[in-house]
């Protein structure tokens, strides 16, 4: 069993007196997919917040790389390696494109590191490089994904965790960009991600984990889910 | 009404119907007067700022506008006083409407700052207009409501009319205005698509709120009987914005609580009259750090912890 | 006559946008009016008259160090006063402004106990004055034109140019966004407070010749810095610096055309129809034409 990577064991959010997550146990082991599907409201968003530390109303043990990361204020996980997009993007849009960017860059040293990293995200996001001055919120629906995608990998994290990223694309749009995020993982970046189009979650994803009402269900691997009857009724609508 | 605020409203009110009888010290009375009429603009203020989101950082113009309005009107057309006081309650309710309207299109933050511009160019107006006005030196010689020197009078009406606007803020936060304003606050469009009038209500709002705070500055007018144009200016306003937020913006109990405390903690420390506001300065900074969701939130989770297994309310 | 106005409110109106500058950058970034702003210039003005009248320093000592001095103050303000009402409430907007206001009560009456309420000044950092025909300009006003152009030059270049720049922009625009990115928020909230004081000592030592220094003199910058800010957008900084230029133009031209008096209230009149027209202020539309410029 090979150690892993991100571990949450016993994870239990609040939103004030009301509890929202009820005992989350997920498990990401290096060079996966792992995605997390549900319906709207079922907990997820504040799951990955909690993860990143935005969402500070919780309890339990979220370890990353044997190291117990719960008490960390947010800003520092990435220099830890793990990068995230939020639900919003996290994208600047005031900021022209190469400035997101660079703003993604935030936490390497060098000037060299930077410059490498802009080449090589343009060379794996042309529209960006053609984009490069423009300013975020100018950009299509698409494209400021792309950015938010590029943003987050700009530092090379070993965990890149996604929020909903398939949210307000066009079908097209949304095959395209599972292309993309297959190709990041092809690169050595293990992958957790949260979707809402499942069918799309269940072919990109090594494993799966099912979350209804703020607690996890169900756990396997994507070929067992898609043969699984509760799932295939209740989100593959068969 | 919950049995626990039916308690406390019944003591408040034995409270103050008695409070003349046993003290008769008319500095006092002077104190809880200028409470209660701080109390009243603290909570329609926080009617406007903490329950519609309307923020209003010249909300003291309004009072002005009320006092002068009304003095005005007492000198040199002798209209009997309660028309006085009601005209300038209506004129401030007015101007409040009509300063509302370009308002609605703007950012909140710019809302801020145009209604603080407001109250200072209300304020020059008030300081160059001498003719009307009597300048910087201010009104004098306004009737006052009440004839003979004492206090007394002042005080049950100055209560009165804070139990009356007491009264109506809850009947309309508890009406279907009430849940209007609180959707408008909460998500305008979302409000509008479920068929609230959002620019209706925060009119209404605003009318209802600066009506009452011209009514409180006639009040002033004839209970002091000399305004100056330093009614105007942003030092009440921040007064009236403390009270409310010390005492805890949104809640109901908070304003009044704050108004009294600040008021009765303002001048006990006069006798220290350089380092008064000095310390009122230092209070204001302490307090808030140490609750800075207002005095009467605190004690509600103080309350909570002591009721440990209770009922939830 | 006219020219010799104009050239008057360009140069009071570039002190104006630094102080809107100051004022509108921590808006941006921390979502917060500081009232105590106006305090700051004035301890720049009291450090000014000590520093240059009592202890003989010369202006170009003066200058920098009532920044950094004022740089200091502010950073510690955020970090001893606000910081800690931070961390007790997720909301803390309305009661960091509330720390403020107490916290501007406290420093006007200290200035009033320990300075008292007199009126202090010098009458002029540079004597004589540049004839150019129809325009006469006093040294001293081009002092104040130079400082100013050059800090509002170095500002922006500190915001568009420098990585710490980059963190403010990104904190001001998305907070979740930057903190994912690295960016500690609390340093960047420290240290822009801290920028925002030192920029609003430049005008409290510049302009100390012309409005002198007494406790309440912390009045004047605040109403401008609104104003500028109101004019320029919130948290715009481009907005400010053409603001204040629109401010201070507009003012000389109402003092000199209508009244003396009703110069701040024709100031606030003018404001108030710029916003009629332009809701979000001028910024936005700054932003605009921008783009339309470097767009490629």
């Amino acid at each position: 069993m090979t150690e892993f990577l991100l571990k949450i064991s016993h994870l239990h959010a609040f939103y004030g007196d009301l509890q929202v997550l009820w005992e989350i146990n997920v498990e990401v082991y290096p060079h996966e997919v792992v995605a997390i599907i549900g319906s709207n409201g079922a907990g997820k968003t504040t799951l990955l917040r909690s993860i990143a530390g935005l969402h500070r109303q919780r309890h339990g043990s979220i370890q990353f790389q044997k190291e117990e990361i719960i008490h960390l204020p947010p800003h520092r996980l990435i220099y830890l390696g793990l990068a995230e997009v939020p639900d919003e993007r996290g994208i600047f849009p005031d900021l022209s494109v190469e400035k997101n960017l660079l703003a993604g860059a935030f936490s390497l040293k060098s000037a060299k590191a930077v410059e490498s990293a802009l080449v090589w995200i343009y060379k794996m996001f042309p529209i960006l490089q053609e984009r490069k001055y423009f300013l975020a919120r100018s950009l299509s629906g698409g494209e400021q994904q792309m950015l938010a995608l590029g943003k987050g990998m700009m530092t090379k994290p070993k965990l890149l965790i996604l929020d909903e990223p398939s949210s307000g694309l066009a079908p097209v749009m949304v095959a395209r960009l599972m292309e993309y995020i297959k190709r990041i993982h092809e690169e050595g970046t293990t992958v957790l991600l949260v979707e809402q189009n499942i069918y799309h979650a269940l072919r990109i994803a090594h494993r799966v984990y099912v979350m209804e009402n703020g607690r996890m269900v169900l756990e396997g691997s994507s070929e067992e889910l898609f043969r699984n009857e509760r799932v295939k009724k209740a989100y593959l609508g068969r | 009404m919950k049995r626990s605020e039916f308690v406390i409203l019944i003591f408040s009110l034995c409270l103050i119907i008695v409070t003349p009888i046993f003290f008769r010290n008319e500095y006092f009375l002077h104190l809880l007067i200028l409470g209660a009429l701080f109390a009243q603009l603290a909570n329609y203020w926080n009617l406007l700022d903490g329950y519609m989101g309307l923020i209003n950082f010249g909300y003291a113009a309004y009072l002005g506008i009320g006092a002068y309005t009304s003095a005005l009107l007492s000198i040199h057309l002798s209209f009997p006083l309660p028309v006085c006081m009601l005209l300038g309650g209506l004129s401030a309710g007015i101007i409040g409407v009509l300063l509302t309207i370009p308002c609605l299109r703007m950012v909140t933050f710019s809302t801020a700052i145009v209604t603080l511009a407001f109250a200072e160019i209300a304020r020059i107006v008030a300081t160059s207009w001498t003719g009307l006005t009597k300048g910087e030196m201010g009104l004098w010689g306004i009737p006052s409501m009440f004839s003979g020197q004492s206090k007394i009078p002042f005080f049950y009406l100055a209560f009165s009319l804070l139990f009356a606007g007491a009264v109506v803020l809850r009947w309309i936060i508890r009406s279907r205005l009430g849940i209007a304003i609180l959707a408008v606050r909460e998500d305008e469009v979302a409000a509008i698509t479920s068929g609230v009038e959002a620019n209706q209500v925060k009119l209404l709002i605003s009318g209802i709120s600066c009506f009452v705070a011209g009514i409180t500055g006639a009040f002033y007018a004839h209970y002091i009987m000399t305004i100056t144009p330093g009614l105007f200016s942003i030092g009440y306003t921040i007064q009236i914005m403390t009270m409310s937020l010390f005492g805890g913006k949104g809640t109901f109990a908070g304003p009044i609580v704050g108004a009294f405390l600040l008021i009765l903690l303002g001048e006990g420390f006069r006798f220290m009259e350089d380092f008064r506001l000095l310390i009122y300065g230092l209070l204001i900074i302490g307090v808030v750090m140490a609750f800075p969701t207002g005095l009467v939130g605190a004690i509600d989770r103080v309350r909570r912890i002591l009721w440990l297994g209770g009922k939830r309310e | 006559m006219f020219l010799q106005q104009l050239v008057n409110g360009l140069i009071i109106g570039t002190m104006y946008s630094v102080v809107g500058v100051g004022f509108t950058l921590i808006f941006g970034i921390m979502r917060i009016l500081n009232f105590a702003y106006g305090e700051f210039y004035m301890l720049a003005s009291y450090g000014a008259f000590l520093a240059y009248s009592e202890l003989n320093l010369p202006l170009w000592v003066v200058l920098p160090s009532m920044m950094m001095v004022l740089f200091g103050i502010g950073a510690l303000t955020e970090k001893s006063l606000l910081k800690p009402v931070r961390q007790r409430t997720l909301d803390w907007s309305v009661p960091i402004i509330m720390v403020t206001l107490g916290l501007q009560i406290v420093l006007q009456n200290l200035a009033l106990i320990i300075g008292g309420g007199t009126f202090r000044g010098v009458t002029t950092y540079l004597k004589g004055s540049l004839d150019l025909g129809w325009v006469v300009v006093s040294y001293e006003r081009l002092l104040i034109l130079g400082v100013s152009v050059i800090l509002l030059i170095v500002t922006y270049l500190l915001i568009q140019r420098t990585k710490f720049g980059l963190s403010m922009l990104a904190v001001s625009q998305s907070r979740d966004g930057a903190l994912l990115s690295g960016i500690n928020l609390q340093r960047v909230y420290t240290l822009s407070f801290g920028l925002s004081a030192a920029l609003v000592a430049v005008p409290g030592v510049m302009l100390m010749p012309l409005l002198y220094v007494y406790p309440t003199v912390g009045q004047v910058p605040i109403m401008k810095a609104f104003a500028v800010t109101l004019l320029g957008g919130m948290g715009n900084v481009e907005g400010a610096i053409l603001g204040g230029i629109l401010l201070g133009i507009s003012e000389t031209m109402a003092s000199a055309y209508v009244s003396p008096l009703m110069k701040d209230g024709v100031a606030f009149a003018f404001m108030i129809l710029i916003l009629i027209f332009y809701p979000a202020g001028i910024g936005p539309y700054l932003q605009q034409m921008h783009q339309k410029v470097v767009h490629r």
